[in-house]
């Protein structure tokens, strides 16, 4: 074969370029994508602590195991950890970025403040007869899924 | 001065410049007040010092509409009136009871909150109520205890003072009446008809009647009835002999918009003592004299929302009745639940809600008259009280705001019996022997049957007093009102009538 070298020399270079492109591309999404994942990560790892939290509140209580059920009949859209969970969770991400971070006890605080949040927003639930905040009958539902 | 039978036989004539018909709570206030002045008066009364059957017969009538109690025993007729057997709840109409609300049909008085202050004050004595109080924050603080903070917007404290015991206008102010030398008392005497001019503008004498048979006349400048909210019209309609369809009702107004307070089953109310003490809402005492908070929406909700005027009182449960209730309605779970989240260190305290209701003015809730005819020959009453959509709704409406307010405060939960079981879907509603709305105050004789004097409209010298005036309802019982409103009359007659 009878190239030419100055050809191959700009192929080379064009190969070459392209490939540091390529490579330079990557790297701008890497850095762009690994904020996201980041987030991700710590959303689901937020999402295993609130769980936690309220689980080891209130698995086993008489509130949670009278009103979960009433609850998930009123919002059977709602019957799923992952629904029931992503408003407390947004709420709580929200009002604190560094809510990972916090104690279980700070939790709870969150959640008991975003209760009073439904309340003032008339976010709420009647559950027989009873006027419940929206975060209260998710997490009843939560603990009896 | 008591006029016996003697002094009033079959056939007389009796004259005064002001004649009053009807020895209630709103008569007694009108005679009492215009002792000492240049008028003469003459009192009428159907009974005498004490009640008796028969007279109370009189009363009888029949409920077409909505459930009610029997309408024999909704009044007492015997001198003193209805306050023989009152409770002694009081407090005033509030300031946006007496304003035209936005989203309310027929609301608003001719006749502001202020235009009543003064006759408040005097009312209040007259009532042997005490001091003059209803801040919720300096009787808050007499007792060493705080409203709840709500949002201005949604809910208030107000306050109810009780006449305790419950002052019986018959007995506090019989020694008045008799003593007075220009206050003639007529007992045992009922009206059955106002006889008016053929043009049906003035009233020339009163026909009354006794259970001999035997009748007589009063003669008078001005005639005020103040027989109560079911009766002033009764009068109305049954005096026809001029205008078929009674006297001042032109625009068929009398008896229509009766009015009651609705009272319901509100519900119950925990609360955490802890954080938000009720002590306010519970029976509390200013110098001997007693007192209770209350929960009520707020004027600005009412204004905003064009809702009816609504107060919730705590109830105090005995042990027994609060565990069967607890029990009942699951309160249990509900208290494990605020206190594994966290929302609680202590046990709950259950209160049940007394709802007080405003009822819009309804023309289709009305009083008529029966073809059955009574002991003295009078057609009997025919009470029709009806509800609305609205005035339901309203219940909802003020029980899931407050709810609301319990839950953002940390106060506590609300279970609403209107939002469980059978109440769910047509609450009980009962009324509060409150008669009121039959011949209401409109500037505007098209809307209202008495003028903002009192004076029917279209007529010269016939006033009404009593319930029966209000425009609105509000939701305050009524007697500290209609003492108020005859407080106001009564300076007006001093001043306009000339002996």
């Amino acid at each position: 074969m009878n190239e030419e070298p100055g050809l191959n020399r700009r192929r080379f270079m064009a190969a070459v370029s392209g490939g540091g492109l390529t490579l330079t591309g990557g790297l701008i999404a890497w850095r762009l994508w690994q904020p996201q994942l980041a987030a991700r990560i710590r959303r689901v790892r937020l999402e295993k602590r609130l769980l936690h939290v309220l689980r080891e509140r209130l698995v086993g209580s008489p509130g949670a195991e009278r009103f979960g059920p009433m609850y998930l009949k009123l919002r059977p859209q709602d019957s799923s950890q992952r629904a029931l969970l992503a408003p407390i969770l947004e709420s709580v991400i929200t009002t604190d970025h560094e809510a990972l971070s916090r104690s279980d006890e700070a939790l709870a605080a969150l959640v008991r403040n975003l209760i009073q949040q439904d309340f003032d927003a008339g976010r709420t639930v009647s559950l027989d007869g009873w006027r419940l905040s929206e975060t209260e009958g998710r997490i009843c539902a939560l603990v009896t899924l | 001065m008591l006029l016996s039978p003697a002094d009033v036989p079959a056939g007389s004539v009796l004259r005064s410049d002001v004649c009053i018909v009807g020895a209630g709570a709103a008569g007694i206030t009108l005679a009492r007040e215009l002792r000492g002045s240049a008028l003469r008066v003459l009192l009428i009364e159907s009974g005498g010092f004490e009640p008796d059957e028969q007279t109370q017969a009189l009363a009888d009538g029949r409920s077409v509409g909505k459930s009610y109690f029997a309408l024999r025993s909704s009044r007492l007729r015997y001198f003193g009136g209805t306050t023989n057997h009152w409770q002694g709840f009081s407090r005033p109409l509030d300031p946006v009871d007496f304003e035209p609300r936005k989203g309310m049909e027929r609301s608003g008085w001719p006749i502001s909150r202020s235009d009543l202050d003064p006759f408040y004050e005097q009312a209040h004595d007259l009532l042997q109520l005490g001091p003059y109080e209803y801040s919720p924050q300096r009787l808050g603080e007499a007792i060493k205890a705080s409203p709840f903070p709500f949002d201005p917007k949604r809910a208030s404290t107000i306050v109810i003072r009780f006449s305790s015991p419950p002052t019986h206008f018959g007995q506090a102010y019989r020694e008045d009446i008799l003593a007075a030398d220009n206050v003639q008392l007529v007992l045992h005497s009922t009206v059955v008809e106002l006889d008016a001019d053929e043009a049906a503008r003035n009233v020339r004498r009163i026909r009354a009647k006794r259970f001999d048979a035997s009748e007589f006349q009063v003669e008078a400048s001005a005639f005020v009835l103040a027989a109560g909210g079911l009766e002033n019209p009764r009068l109305l309609l049954a005096s026809n002999r001029v205008k078929p369809e009674g006297l001042g009702n032109d625009y068929d107004l009398v008896g229509r918009f009766f009015m009651e307070h609705q009272h319901v089953d509100g519900g119950v109310l925990t609360i955490a003592p802890g954080r938000h003490s009720p002590q306010l809402y519970e029976m509390n005492w200013l110098d001997s004299h007693p007192f209770r908070g209350a929960i009520a929406l707020s004027a600005a909700f009412l204004r905003s929302q064009g809702a009816l005027n609504f107060t919730a009182t705590l109830l105090d449960l005995d042990a027994a009745e609060s565990k069967r209730l607890v029990e009942e309605i699951g309160a249990r779970p509900l208290e494990d639940l605020l206190r594994r989240s966290g929302q609680i260190t202590e046990h709950l305290r259950f209160f049940e809600l007394g709802v007080m209701g405003e009822q819009e003015p309804n023309p289709a809730s009305r009083v008529t008259l029966s073809q059955d005819r009574d002991a003295l020959g009078m057609r009997k009453i025919r009470l029709d009280w009806q509800l609305t959509d609205k005035d339901h709704e309203n219940l909802r409406l003020a029980l899931g705001a407050l709810a609301g307010e319990f839950g953002r405060l940390g106060i506590g939960r609300l279970m609403s019996a209107m939002e469980r079981g059978p109440e769910k879907s047509a609450p009980k509603v009962n009324g509060g022997h409150h008669h009121m709305g039959t011949t209401r105050m409109s500037a505007d004789p098209r809307t209202g049957v008495v003028d903002s004097d009192c004076k029917v409209h279209g007529m010269g010298n016939l006033y009404v007093a009593g319930s029966s005036v209000f425009s609105t309802s509000g939701s305050a019982n009524p007697t500290l009102t209609l003492v108020a409103l005859a407080l106001r009359l009564s300076r007006h007659l001093k001043e306009t009538l000339r002996p």
